[in-house]
């Protein structure tokens, strides 16, 4: 014992005022000796106790969209903390070799969020639901009872008066919907229908062609909305592949509606579809093959990125994934940041440079931007000029731009399709295009590998009486449209800091980044405004593939089969391709439809986007184009998710409008409290899928999640299988009662059959163990790992484990390496091999558009305007081109995330309610004074389209806009900000009945504020705003009142 | 030559943010305030005249494998280890993954933290400075909480690690021990469950942990460590086995080092040399274990720790 012990309390230092008083020192001699002085006392320490390899399960996170690797600690059959898993490079840079024994990685553990390791309260969850809700009252009125899952699949397959209280309406069942099954009449049918569509077929003739089944369609007059089959519509929230597959092999490919529809535009939608639009390719004289998909920066390798409306410190896959590299960087001098959002976010304050930009207005400060780099000759010329893949080729350019490309000018001066090698005699076919090189046109094709075509960047000139420009040039002029000093007026930020940014984002060749997130493209002008940062930024210094520049991830080892593969995940008896206008009119054109009708559309077209989240349920609510009959919502939340959520509900609650909704959810949600049924589902933690990618992982990866423990949920028989009630349950049960091929016995046409989860998910994990070629194939899982395997597995119930089962559905020659996968979680490229010299291993590899012909030909289907093809400033405006009345409100409303919530379903996790029980109205101290606001004040939110400052949830039952205000110099005046995730009204913080039983609510789950509702409802459509190009949900266009409570 | 932070000020032009905030302390009326900072920020200076040694360039994760390495050979070596915990404030996001990675590795109940992480922000200009700072038990060499109760009842272990007797350690006792802690960093552990008042109570909560050497089962009945205090072991159990302390691991920042001070190969040794650094309470001679470094970020908004703490 050491004396000190012994001294009187009296002796105790002097307690002082200041709780984290420090002292500070140069750690040196001096200091060390202490230490060491201090560890002479006692004896040698015992040896390294062992650490058990089977008590984890490596499986993947889904807390939020990042899907970090993980691996879970199970003791005693509970999961009771998550790790990293050091395979990956999500939680580790650089990850440790893939073929490290599992014994060895034991004790290494990669980073990880907080978020990702509360995971376990969401699995965990006093409030989860594990047998099948039936509504008992009135929809939304939280009156459930339990039923039986097989009379629940009965109810919603064959239909009937099922919910007397509704007054004795028949609901329509999925049999009934299951109106056409013939996949050749599919064809047959969805050919004649595009035929329609360009007008070398008549809807009579049509009728007359398919006299005998008219009635299998919804609108016989109006063929192009398809088959009764499309009034089932499936929409989720967070899907991925594996479980996305398999759901859109029952919604398409078996049950054949062409109603299959995600979130993605309530997250960032505009920027995938800037992508998409972004990576078309000329083919037969139309733009198409581009990938809903984007481009992100090599954060490991850049030496200056402009994180823009991107707040990866909290979200945007930056937790676990980037934030290491960031701070690396920064700590080590290797990268330099700004960051543009009006908020000065954790990066800002340990950023070069904070431009607070006004929210909406990014497309101003990129164009003066680009105007600074074209006037100053910043740009990367020799990248520039190249017209095609041999240009791009000799110069060792891996992708090129269409920036030489001349484009045709209409008689109104407007810019319309690229002028074609035939249109002035140069020959050639219609993807045949023309530059301007040595005072002559030079035709060529995008993708020739022989003849490199390089052209003039700033071309104004006439060919052949026919005026051209080249598209760089047509960039130029949009961005001259004003001067720097204009541009920074519109955007609210200095010139001085927007010149300082584009050069020194032109200081570093291509290791220099502009990443955008949604800060950029959940506003009206989303689609442009990502046009103007992601698209023509990055373009100019022609970093796109080159290490430390932009990338476009390396992908993933082909889950679902493909050339030497084991397993076609594809392979069905008879697969149908859906066809008909889907319900939210994407990838659709208003003039080409049977009911275009002038401008405007009843309802926003989406020619160029699809999965228009806040078009689901509106669109029902209008039957536009069409009415629907069932509506199955998968994990999504699109009345809490949503801006202007609200204007959703009235719709959920019509039976008319959505005649049988249900739900599958884990808890009774802001969203499923709606619904007829809710089919509880499965925790990540307890379940398949294939998390994939994002932009900005270098490598080819492919995480698996897979069941790390039991699940709560009552175990039921499907096609003689037992398993616990999911979401893969439901379509089975389904499938199972309309006899749908494709699933069952014989499911994988002749090759295997698909009774359970595992039939699918396996034979995906024996694909990822096969690798990319047969050289790439995996070890056999040793005995030890067979047994570490086994053991981890122990406190799996036979329904969700049986090691026989397992190893008979990839038979024996890949059961080991199935074996060796799951042991690690999935599969990773090497680290290292991620980059080859200077450019990345995995490219994008072709040409990125700056100017888009397939837009430039478009109309918008509200205003009948021409859509711009090209990187351009649209002020904010509703869907009809007008700008928006805030009735003289003040404070534009905006969102932000902090890292401890995921927006509707994270507030069951007490780990991150305890650091943060609630959030803010966030306000500047400018703004706080004139309102006289101090820290702590309840204020209610008021707008113009919400002046009563509450959610109106039916049934007399409402939420108020209310929340209390804290001060902060962290965000631009004139602009209020609350977290996302907190002011749930349900999600287990409201009371529900269960049969007969009050489940009583947990005040811990309803603090805070969710102000969505607040948000703008557009004033013609009456849903939540959109981008009516790029297709995103409105989150941060909407000025509010904010009153003192 | 000049720190980064110098340079980096002068070629960007930056209004050197510690005059920037003196003159915020001295436009409120703290004068005094605003003397004691002006001290300490001559001290500061006269610590920068130091020469900074080159930041470290390894990436999070070789950093972890090194650390790791540092562990198993501290504890096969056959010597005492000397435990230190080192945290780079620059690399601190204050996202708290660190706060929930400790209450998922030793459970404490609602409101019962061992470790958080405090940030504030301070308003010196159309820029201001965040600060994040994680603070958990600073194993003080020569712990105050340990003279505060009777012999025995708070051990300083020889690897550095204060070690509670925890459950004599209970009532009074333990509200002194937590009491005498100059940074609050003991708490009372009531034995409450998050879901115990709810549906129902969940079993990862009433899971066997380890502290001290000893297990415990929380739960309503029995729960050896109810009333008791409860502090930062620096993972004691987790060392034990070769297993890094969980708020090291997780750390998003890649801020947080450890390892055994001792050994000059390690890690925490050679990036702690030369170093302006930050220990608690150095005035009251408790030598803290836990070791802040205090430089700045390049490029960025910077105030030093001594603008607000003094030596």
């Amino acid at each position: 014992m050491r004396k000190e012990n012994d001294r009187p309390r009296t002796e105790q230092p002097q307690k002082t005022d200041r709780r984290e008083m420090l002292a500070g020192a140069l750690l040196g001699g001096a200091m060390l000796a202490r230490f060491e002085q201090a560890q002479a006392a006692e004896a040698a320490p015992g040896s390294l106790k062992p650490v058990d390899p089977s008590q984890y399960i490596y499986t993947t996170c889904l807390q939020c969209n990042t899907g970090c690797e993980v691996k879970v600690r199970i003791q005693d059959g509970v999961a009771v903390k998550i790790e990293g898993n050091p395979y990956a490079p999500r939680p580790m840079d650089p990850h440790i070799d893939w073929n490290t024994p599992v014994a060895d990685a034991a004790r290494i553990h990669g980073h990880f969020c907080p978020k990702g390791q509360a995971g376990i309260q969401t699995a965990y969850d006093p409030y989860r639901i594990t047998k099948v809700l039936k509504r008992a009252g009135r929809r939304g009125e939280g009156k459930w009872i339990t039923i039986p899952f097989d009379q629940a699949i009965t109810e919603i397959v064959e239909g009937g008066v099922l919910f007397p209280q509704d007054g004795g309406r028949r609901v329509e069942g999925f049999r009934d919907l299951y109106a056409l099954k013939d996949p050749k009449l599919f064809a047959d049918m969805g050919a004649d229908v595009n035929r329609i569509r360009r007008r070398q077929m008549t809807v009579e003739q049509f009728k007359e062609k398919y006299r005998d089944y008219l009635n299998t369609l919804i609108d016989p007059d109006h063929p192009d909305f398809g088959p009764k089959n499309n009034q089932f519509v499936f929409n989720w929230g967070r899907l991925k592949a594996g479980r996305g597959d398999f759901f859109r092999r029952f919604v398409q490919s078996s049950f054949g509606s062409v109603n299959a529809h995600g979130h993605t535009t309530v997250c960032q939608g505009s920027i995938y579809f800037a992508g998409m639009a972004m990576s078309d390719a000329p083919s037969g004289g139309s733009w198409t093959g581009g990938s809903k998909w984007y481009w992100m920066a090599d954060t490991a390798n850049a030496e200056f990125i402009i994180y823009w409306g991107a707040n990866v410190l909290e979200g945007g896959y930056g937790p676990s994934l980037k934030i290491p590299k960031i701070m690396n960087g920064l700590a080590s001098g290797r990268l330099k940041v700004a960051v543009i959002d009006p908020r000065y976010n954790k990066l800002a304050a340990k950023a070069w440079r904070w431009l607070p930009v006004k929210p909406g207005e990014d497309a101003a400060i990129a164009l003066a931007m680009i105007q600074w780099i074209l006037e100053n000759e910043r740009y990367d010329r020799r990248y520039l000029e190249n017209c095609n893949r041999a240009a791009a080729t000799a110069d060792g350019e891996p992708t090129w731009s269409n920036a030489a490309w001349l484009v045709k000018i209409g008689s109104d001066g407007r810019p319309g399709a690229f002028l074609r090698a035939s249109e002035i005699g140069l020959g050639g076919d219609a993807d045949t295009f023309v530059a301007w090189r040595n005072g002559r046109p030079v035709a060529f094709r995008s993708g020739d590998t022989a003849n490199a075509a390089e052209g003039d960047l700033f071309v104004d000139t006439v060919i052949n009486g026919i005026r051209v420009k080249s598209a760089l040039l047509l960039l130029r002029e949009e961005a001259l449209r004003n001067t720097i000093h204009q541009w920074a007026a519109i955007a609210g930020v200095s010139a001085s800091d927007i010149i300082a940014l584009a050069q020194e984002f032109t200081s570093h060749g291509k290791r220099a980044v502009v990443e955008i997130h949604r800060g950029v493209s959940q506003h009206t002008n989303g689609f442009y405004n990502s046009l103007a940062t992601l698209g023509a930024l990055n373009t100019l210094i022609g970093n796109l593939d080159w290490k430390g520049g932009l990338i476009y991830g390396g992908g993933s080892y082909g889950e679902t089969g493909g050339t030497g593969r084991p397993f076609q995940l594809g392979d069905h008896p008879a697969a149908i391709a859906p066809f008909g206008l889907d319900i939210i009119r994407g990838g659709a054109v208003y003039e080409q439809s049977t009911i275009f009708n002038g401008y405007p559309a009843k309802r926003p077209w989406y020619p160029l986007a699809s999965d228009v989240y806040q078009e689901v349920i509106p669109s029902a609510g209008d039957a536009y184009p069409y009415p629907i009959k069932i509506l199955m919502l998968y994990m999504g939340s699109p009345v809490y998710a949503l801006p202007a959520g609200h204007s959703l509900i009235p719709i959920l609650q019509d039976t008319e409008k959505i005649p049988l909704f249900i739900a599958s959810d884990i808890v009774i949600g802001e969203t499923s409290m709606y619904a007829d049924y809710i089919f509880p589902d499965l925790t990540y933690l307890e379940r398949w899928e294939f998390h994939r990618t994002h932009p900005s992982i270098p490598h080819r990866v492919s995480p698996v999640r897979q069941p790390a423990i039991a699940s709560p949920n009552e175990v039921v028989r499907v096609y003689g299988e037992e398993m616990p009630i999911s979401m893969e349950a439901v379509f089975l049960a389904i499938a199972e009662r309309l006899n749908l091929p494709g699933f069952g016995p014989g499911a994988f046409a002749g090759r295997g059959d698909l009774k359970r989860p595992e039939d699918f998910y396996l034979r995906m994990v024996a694909n990822v163990a096969y690798g990319q070629s047969s050289a790439e194939i995996c070890p056999d899982a040793s005995d030890e790992e067979m047994r570490i395997f086994l053991n981890a597995r122990k406190h799996l119930p036979k329904s969700v484990f049986d090691p026989e089962k397992w190893a008979q559905i990839v038979g024996p020659q890949w059961w080991r390496k199935v074996v060796y996968v799951l042991n690690r979680g999935g599969r990773w490229q090497p680290h290292a091999q991620a980059w080859t010299g200077e450019q990345v291993t995995n490219k994008y590899g072709k040409l990125i558009n700056l100017y888009l012909e397939k837009v430039a030909l478009l109309r918008d289907s509200m205003t009948g305007q021409p859509l711009p093809g090209i990187a351009t400033y649209v002020p904010v405006r509703d869907s009809l081109g007008r700008p928006l009345d805030h009735r003289g409100a003040p404070l534009q409303l905006i969102t932000n995330r902090n890292m401890l919530q995921t927006k509707s379903r994270t507030i069951s996790n007490y780990w991150l309610t305890d650091i943060r029980p609630e959030n803010f109205i966030e306000i500047s101290p400018r703004d706080a004074q004139q309102l006289g606001l101090k820290d702590g004040d309840e204020v209610y939110v008021l707008s113009a389209s919400n002046p009563d400052a509450a959610w109106n949830l039916g049934h007399g039952q409402t939420k108020a806009l209310r929340g209390r205000v804290r001060v902060t110099s962290t965000i631009r005046t004139g602009v209020v900000t609350f977290e996302l995730g907190w002011g749930h009204w349900a999600y287990g913080s409201s009371p529900q009945w269960i049969d007969g039983q009050m489940i009583l609510p947990d005040p811990r789950r309803g603090r805070g504020i969710h102000a969505n509702a607040a948000m703008t409802v557009d004033p013609y459509i009456r849903s939540p705003l959109s981008d009516v190009v790029g297709g995103s949900a409105v989150f941060y266009d909407t000025r509010v009142y904010l009153v003192k409570a | 030559m000049a720190n980064h932070r110098d340079e980096a000020e002068k070629k960007q032009g930056l209004a050197g943010p510690r005059r920037a905030f003196l003159q915020v302390l001295a436009g409120a009326g703290a004068g005094a305030a605003a003397a004691g900072v002006g001290l300490s920020v001559l001290e500061s200076q006269k610590a920068e005249a130091a020469e900074i040694p080159p930041p470290l360039a390894e990436s999070s994760g070789a950093v972890l494998i090194r650390m790791q390495q540092d562990l198993e050979r501290a504890l096969t070596s056959g010597r005492t280890p000397s435990w230190v915990m080192v945290v780079d404030t620059r690399k601190c996001v204050g996202c708290d993954a660190c706060t929930v990675a400790c209450k998922a590795e030793v459970p404490t109940g609602p409101g019962g933290f061992n470790r958080r992480v405090i940030q504030k922000e301070l308003p010196i200009g159309p820029r201001p400075y965040r600060v994040f700072k994680p603070v958990n038990c600073l194993q003080c060499d020569d712990p105050p909480c340990a003279k505060a109760v009777p012999a025995g009842m708070i051990r300083k272990r020889a690897d550095g690690i204060v070690e509670f007797d925890s459950v004599s350690l209970a009532g009074g006792y333990a509200l002194a021990a937590a009491k005498a802690c100059p940074w609050g960093l003991i708490h009372i552990d009531r034995g409450a469950t998050y879901t115990m008042n709810t549906p129902a109570p969940q079993p990862y909560e009433t899971r066997a942990f380890e502290e001290y050497g000893r297990t415990f089962r929380r739960g309503p009945q029995n729960y050896e460590l109810q009333d008791r205090a409860r502090k930062c072991t620096f993972c004691a159990h987790r060392l034990e086995r070769g297993e890094l302390p969980a708020c090291v691991t997780t750390c998003l920042g890649s801020a947080m080092y450890f390892g055994d001070i001792s050994d000059r190969s390690s890690l925490v040794y050679q990036i702690t040399q030369g170093r302006r650094i930050f220990r608690g309470h150095e005035n009251l001679g408790v030598k803290p274990r836990v070791i802040y470094f205090e430089e700045s970020m390049p490029g960025a908004v910077h105030v030093d720790c001594q603008a607000c703490h003094s030596r």
